[in-house]
């Protein structure tokens, strides 16, 4: 899985996520617009479609295909688009104060400076399997070359 | 709120059985799109659905069954079930003050509400140009479950 490559699969589970970070786009055989593959999809900001059925054997012999997220067809060769940014604004609770305290599940380095940034107490859960997952190296192997 | 596409239209997906199968991915659900205007059903995508998650007995944890061939392509919720989650939906908005992803089950009639939680992130429709696709080769078609027009595209 290089990067810019697009990811054709049944479906994704969180293991998934180191590999759909270097993707393109995603595509699955299975799912709804509220499945994993879709909802982390939305949150990189990738094109996604899901429920293809037979995504994984039309595609596999296809060596460039363009997808086309938001009608939901993928199709054969490159294909460049102007892309027309459009901005939804969803509000942010900045000045929240609750009585609970708020502690979030952080499994991304990469946004831990945005989420700190948010009303949150701190972290609650840290995936530190996901965040070992992203270094795309075997952690002995690292320990063992004197880099860890 | 549909959260890849109208953000006029209110989305509910909805499997036989338990949830996980759902969220997974496992399996593709019905979608049923809601007018936020008069609440009226604009669409349904209905789909086939070959198995379901259940209980598994008096026994913990869940077990997968066939669907008779006769049921697996029913529509899985009525019409009147799918706008009373609509306004259901409506209802969760108005408390929280934003558009919510509210997972839910049907319980016979009864509807229970198992969780809801703020939608941190849409996406307009894509209304990029797209001259020159229709030349290509259409290999497969799905669901549009995200434009992917994000930031990451604008670097």
């Amino acid at each position: 899985m290089l990067k810019g490559d697009i990811l054709v699969t049944e479906i994704t589970t969180p293991d998934f996520v180191p590999a759909m970070k270097r993707a393109a786009a995603i595509v699955t055989d299975r799912g709804g617009r509220t499945c994993h593959a879709a909802i982390v999809s939305r949150e990189m900001g990738l094109p996604c479609i899901v429920d293809t059925i037979d995504g994984t054997t039309k595609l596999r012999d296809i060596p460039v295909a363009t997808v086309d997220g938001g009608a939901g067809e993928v199709y054969e060769g490159d294909h460049q688009t102007k892309l027309v940014p459009q901005v939804i604004e969803i509000p942010t609770d900045a000045n929240l104060t609750t009585k609970t305290k708020l502690y979030v599940n952080l499994a991304d380095p990469d946004s831990a400076q945005r989420v700190a940034a948010m009303c949150v107490d701190g972290v609650g859960l840290l995936r530190v399997e996901f965040m070992i997952a992203q270094l795309g190296e075997y952690p002995r192997s690292m320990l063992e070359s004197g880099r860890a | 709120m549909d959260p890849a596409g109208n953000s006029d239209e209110i989305l509910t997906e909805a499997i036989l059985g338990l949830g996980e199968p759902l969220v997974s991915g496992n399996l593709s659900p019905d979608a049923y799109s809601v007018s936020r205007q008069d609440l009226k059903i604009v669409r349904r995508g209905l789909v086939t659905q070959p198995w379901l998650l259940t209980r598994n007995g008096n026994r913990s944890g869940s077990r997968e069954i066939l669907i008779p061939k006769s049921r697996q392509n029913m529509q899985k919720l009525s019409d009147k079930q799918a706008i009373a989650l609509a306004e259901m939906g409506l209802r969760l908005e108005n408390h929280y003050g934003r558009p919510q992803d509210v997972e839910w089950a049907f319980v016979g009639d009864r509807l229970n509400i198992l969780q809801s939680r703020p939608i941190t992130t849409t996406q307009a429709p894509d209304a990029s140009p797209n001259e020159g696709l229709e030349t290509l080769n259409a290999l497969v078609s799905g669901a549009s479950a995200s434009p992917g027009i994000g930031p990451e595209q604008f670097g």
